[in-house]
């Protein structure tokens, strides 16, 4: 820690610059000019803080502060930012949070209105584009060959873990916001606001462009359960597909740089197994063909960035 | 290119790396001699941007000049931004690493503003301490500006020019000296800015900065927004008569020109070194 006067100028001017209503004693720290006095040098850097983060949250979120005006939308902005000081040393953290605060501090608590919710999916839709825009991606890492996956029904098929990219996004929303969004982020004219609609939706990146993609439920699920560690087996029976159509979609997934590796597990030496160990895990999971949890936790740890929602 | 200040080199005139230009840059291969990039930009990033990054360091010597280090906070350093500053450093192979003398939060926040420091011996004492710190982590000398500054302190003992001379030459680190922050905080503070620059150590003065700035009537902004101004361009003439001429860019970061514009700009910089008289140095 630096000397204790300079620890109190310093908490004092961020305090003073972060909440300028609370600002006392500005003239027992700040000189005047010949033009201004202390107060009127203070709120420049007071305005200056407001401006520079109201800025950055509307380049974030240029599609919602569109539907909302830029008045509406500085205001929740401003009560996000108070609720939620940056903490980064970058400014691509700075409205991490807004989907999560907006959905938290909603305003129609006591009677929903659908606007609210249509803000929150647009809020969270734009963040999730660009964590998958900006962040770390595949673009220099190996395709993985189709001969790398193993076939179904062959051993290890079922416990067989994928690894997902780490720019994939899945999100669940209440209206298909994506459409909206990319209308009005390539500057044509507004369409008409989405109907509700649950719509699933995969963000990913190949070869930098970012491509979103609206799924079927069983798909999406079936995505969702590889993406958050579960063995292909697992997934397929979450999701409720096939064992065939979970080898296809897997597949295709892998084609587009969804997964970038297939891990199989290390294969259990029926004779060093016990009686007692097998019925355990028979009673553990009674007919479903699960991984147990002790080979699930000798897997390395998967890029489990998670989904968005 | 030569060696020179703390064996950094002379890199000639410089443009900041801007998105908005990175297909130019990239396509074109445009008459600039090096880039500086904004560290922060990069940092934690993987996308695009990252990828022209890499391709642009392969083709020009590139700066990275940080926003964030916020060496005069009393908050503990951040070992995990100095990992990754130190890394990108290494990826892209920097030739130097920049930030400011000021700090930009305290209590774990950060402001993002680049915010002064009361000018005292605590401060100076502070500053240099960090500065140590953070050239033996990064391995390489920091080379520190200064900013634009809105208010003045109470507590403050010297002048600006006097602690930047003792913090380079007691923590043995660099100056950017940014020329148009010079003429701002001259008229905001009131004081003579050609005497700041006489009285900063040539020697230590490893890049400078150009750019705009807005008059607000009472006060000036540095707002990077604009052609660098007439007083600007007369102080730089006497400052590339100080240290020489060293590696000077323009920065311009909003309401961004066309390329050709910013080269345009550069062109006035390499005129005024041209036209510029080095002073004759007696002494050490």
């Amino acid at each position: 820690m630096g000397d204790e006067s300079l620890s109190r100028t310093q908490g004092w001017l961020q305090a003073a610059i972060q909440d300028p209503a609370r600002t006392t004693g500005v003239c027992d720290v700040i000189t005047a000019s010949s033009t201004l006095g202390p107060e009127e040098r203070l709120a420049i850097y007071q305005r200056g803080y407001r401006a520079r983060l109201l800025e950055c949250m509307r380049r974030h979120y240029p599609v919602l502060c569109h539907l909302l005006g830029r008045e509406l939308f500085d205001a929740f902005a401003v009560e996000y930012l108070g609720a939620n000081p940056s903490r980064s040393r970058t400014l691509g953290e700075l409205g991490a949070r807004f989907g999560d605060h907006l959905a938290a501090t909603r305003p129609d608590r006591h009677a929903r209105e659908e606007w609210i919710d249509l803000m929150i999916d647009i809020a969270r839709f734009e963040r999730a584009f660009i964590e998958v825009h900006a962040g770390p991606g595949m673009e220099d890492g190996a395709l993985l060959q189709p001969p790398s996956l193993p076939e179904p029904l062959s051993p290890g098929w079922a416990h067989a873990l994928a690894t997902p990219a780490p720019s994939l996004r899945l999100l669940i929303l209440s209206f298909p916001v994506h459409t909206y969004v990319t209308t009005v982020r390539h500057g044509k004219d507004a369409p008409p606001l989405p109907p509700r609609s649950s719509t699933h939706l995969v963000l990913s990146r190949h070869n930098y462009l970012v491509t979103v993609t609206e799924v079927e439920p069983p798909r999406w699920h079936l995505l969702t359960a590889l993406a958050t560690g579960h063995s292909l087996r697992q997934a397929a029976l979450r999701a409720g597909v096939t064992d065939a159509d979970a080898t296809t979609y897997l597949r295709e997934w892998v084609a587009r740089r969804i997964f970038t590796a297939i891990s199989l597990p290390e294969p259990v030496e029926p004779e060093r197994t016990t009686e007692r160990e097998r019925s355990s895990v028979r009673d553990h999971h009674p007919g479903t063909g699960e991984l147990p949890t002790r080979l699930a936790q000798r897997e390395p740890a998967h890029h489990h960035r998670g989904p968005a929602v | 290119m030569t060696a020179d200040r703390l064996g950094l080199p002379h890199l000639g005139f410089g443009l900041g790396l801007r998105s908005c230009h990175f297909s130019q840059v990239g396509t074109r291969r445009p008459h600039v001699d090096w880039f500086e990039v904004i560290s922060e930009n990069f940092l934690g990033y993987g996308g695009f941007p990252r990828r022209v990054l890499g391709e642009v360091a392969a083709l020009y010597p590139v700066v990275m000049h940080g926003v964030s280090l916020s060496i005069g906070s009393t908050d503990q350093l951040d070992w995990d931004y100095l990992r990754q500053l130190k890394r990108m450093a290494s990826d892209i192979g920097a030739v130097w690493v920049s930030d400011h003398v000021c700090w930009t939060g305290v209590l774990g926040l950060n402001t993002h503003d680049l915010l002064p420091l009361p000018l005292t011996e605590e401060s100076l004492r502070h500053v240099v301490g960090r500065i140590r710190v953070v050239q033996d982590f990064l391995e390489r000398p920091l080379v520190l500006e200064n900013p634009s500054t809105y208010v003045g302190f109470r507590d403050s003992t010297m002048t600006e020019w006097e602690f930047l001379s003792r913090m380079a030459a007691e923590a043995d680190c660099g100056l950017l000296l940014d020329v148009n922050n010079v003429y701002v905080s001259a008229v905001n503070h009131e004081f003579d800015p050609y005497e700041y620059i006489r009285a900063l150590p040539a020697e230590r003065i490893v890049q400078m900065h150009l750019a705009g700035h807005t008059d607000r009537g009472t006060h000036l902004i540095d707002t990077h927004d604009q052609p660098v101004a007439e007083p600007v361009w007369d102080l730089y003439r006497v400052a590339s008569a100080h240290t020489g001429g060293v590696s000077t860019m323009v920065e311009w970061d909003e309401h961004i020109p066309p390329f050709e514009a910013l080269v345009a700009e550069l062109g006035k910089a390499r005129q005024c070194l041209a036209d510029t008289e080095p002073v004759e140095r007696h002494g050490g």
